[in-house]
């Protein structure tokens, strides 16, 4: 169990407490590491599930995760010949569907930080015969290496809650996007209704088992319970974009406030 | 309904119609043909009764597509009741039913038209897939049994109604015959009119009265 992703965390916790002064912390889950150590942690994470990822979203999800991506898609306003950057789109579902409506005269990059993430959404977009117009990036969504103004949509699903510095994400997001474009941000977040919450709660401390029959890795699950629960809620996070200059933040419950969809727009004529 | 319902039970829907439309290839030429005439074809579908919902139809070459949420250019909606809608669905001619009362048409008729025509006229040939599987010679007569089966069918449902409709209208007497209420609803709009004139013959009377006094 000692090599296992989040349970490397727990013991990095340590010299995080121990040279304080020199070393600021974040959170991993419920444990605080050096903030330097997140992203390194958050890959293995997703180093040790890639090959069963997307098993475990239909186990976990019970499938429902087809059918939000799908709803959260519908809220793109993606229309052929536009540019969309899918962010930490890992095993390419979003990429999938964008790559459909932008048509051939369209663009869209398929960008993660893990590559074992990318290999298998590239390997699955090609078995499935969609080329032409996707392109494979493996990115830092702090620090986009895209020119300013490039997409005219930027979404990243189930993906902002692992990135350590959420702000810079969303400004670097907001830098990349056109005037006028869009960001889609797709999350876990808090249940509005209380018995639905609860419900939420009792069913989710499943994963790691589910996450340790299938995959034998019971601690990245654990580590993905934890990180929904210290995601901020939809509120805190409409306030974040805010901050980050996109304008018309809203967002949108699903499944009672289990997910909820950001969007925001970045100011401007869209050209 | 909630736009994340209306979006989970549109997506069988639309996955069912495109694996339906691959299948017809007259279907695909018209669908490219709707959209040479408009680059952007869009439909929005509104129901006025409860359940309320709305659905919006993206049509490109190949598929369409069904969105609980859109917010871009609209081409034309339709908007009705839940019983319009039902109507529209089971009307036999195409060219009238869109014309139901309980419809509202606004925008691009032509492109609703000719979208519903689409998929009124959806002809699937069955038997070619079929073959695939089980070979021409179990096609052959499958088919054959199946199309003596709707023959009786519709044979018998026809039958049926007929026996029905006697039986009802000339043996009980329950309910009357066609030309009966016709000529009953000729009366009655007989009726009405000579109220309406007396109605009027008794305003101007009384605004003689009255302006003689």
């Amino acid at each position: 169990m000692s090599d296992t992703p989040a349970s490397g965390a727990r013991e990095s916790e340590a010299p995080a407490t121990a040279d304080q002064s020199s070393t600021e912390t974040t959170h991993f889950g419920y444990a605080q590491v050096p903030v330097a150590e997140k992203v390194n942690l958050v890959g293995k994470v997703f180093h040790s599930v890639a090959g069963k990822y997307d098993v475990m979203n239909d186990l976990m999800s019970l499938g429902t995760h087809r059918i939000v991506k799908r709803f959260t898609v519908e809220f793109s306003g993606v229309r052929p010949g536009h540019s969309v950057l899918d962010l930490a789109g890992g095993t390419g579902d979003f990429t999938l569907r964008f790559a459909r409506l932008v048509g051939d005269t369209g663009q869209v990059v398929l960008a993660d930080i893990n590559d074992s993430m990318l290999r298998v959404g590239r390997d699955r977009l090609i078995d499935k015969g969609v080329t032409g117009n996707v392109s494979v990036a493996q990115v830092n969504a702090e620090c986009l290496p895209f020119a300013s103004d490039s997409f005219d949509c930027v979404c990243i699903a189930y993906g902002l809650r692992n990135v350590t510095d959420k702000d810079a994400a969303l400004r670097s997001m907001f830098t990349v996007l056109k005037p006028g474009g869009r960001v889609l941000i797709l999350e876990f977040s808090k249940p509005s209704n209380p018995l639905i919450g609860k419900a939420y709660d009792g069913y989710s401390q499943l994963w790691p088992v589910m996450g340790k029959l299938v995959t034998g890795d019971a601690e990245s699950y654990r580590y993905l319970v934890e990180s929904i629960r210290m995601h901020p809620d939809q509120e805190t996070l409409k306030q974040m974009m805010e901050t980050a200059g996109f304008t018309n933040c809203r967002y949108e419950n699903v499944m009672g406030g289990v997910c909820a969809i950001h969007i925001g727009l970045k100011p401007g004529m869209a050209a | 309904m909630s736009a994340f319902l209306a979006s989970t039970v549109f997506a069988p829907l639309e996955s069912l119609l495109n694996t339906v439309l691959k299948q017809d290839p007259a279907a695909l030429h018209k669908l490219q043909a709707l959209c040479s005439e408009n680059p952007h074809p869009v439909v929005s579908m509104a129901s006025t009764s409860t359940p309320r919902w709305q659905l919006f139809v993206m049509v490109d070459t190949t598929q369409v597509q069904l969105r609980a949420v859109y917010d871009g250019p609209i081409s034309a909606s339709v908007s009705g009741t839940n019983a319009a809608f039902s109507r529209l669905l089971m009307a036999k001619d195409v060219r009238t039913a869109l014309f139901d009362k309980g419809i509202e048409l606004s925008g691009d008729t032509h492109l609703v038209q000719g979208l519903y025509e689409v998929f009124r006229d959806l002809n699937i040939d069955w038997e070619h897939h079929f073959a695939g599987f089980t070979g021409d010679v179990f096609t052959q007569q499958f088919s054959n049994a199946m199309t003596s089966m709707r023959n009786w069918s519709g044979n018998a449902a026809d039958s049926m109604r007929q026996n029905l409709q006697e039986y009802l209208h000339e043996e009980t007497r329950i309910l009357p015959q066609r030309a009966e209420l016709e000529e009953f609803y000729t009366e009655v709009d007989e009726l009405r009119l000579r109220l309406d004139r007396l109605e009027a013959r008794l305003r101007r009377l009384s605004s003689d009265a009255d302006s003689a006094s």
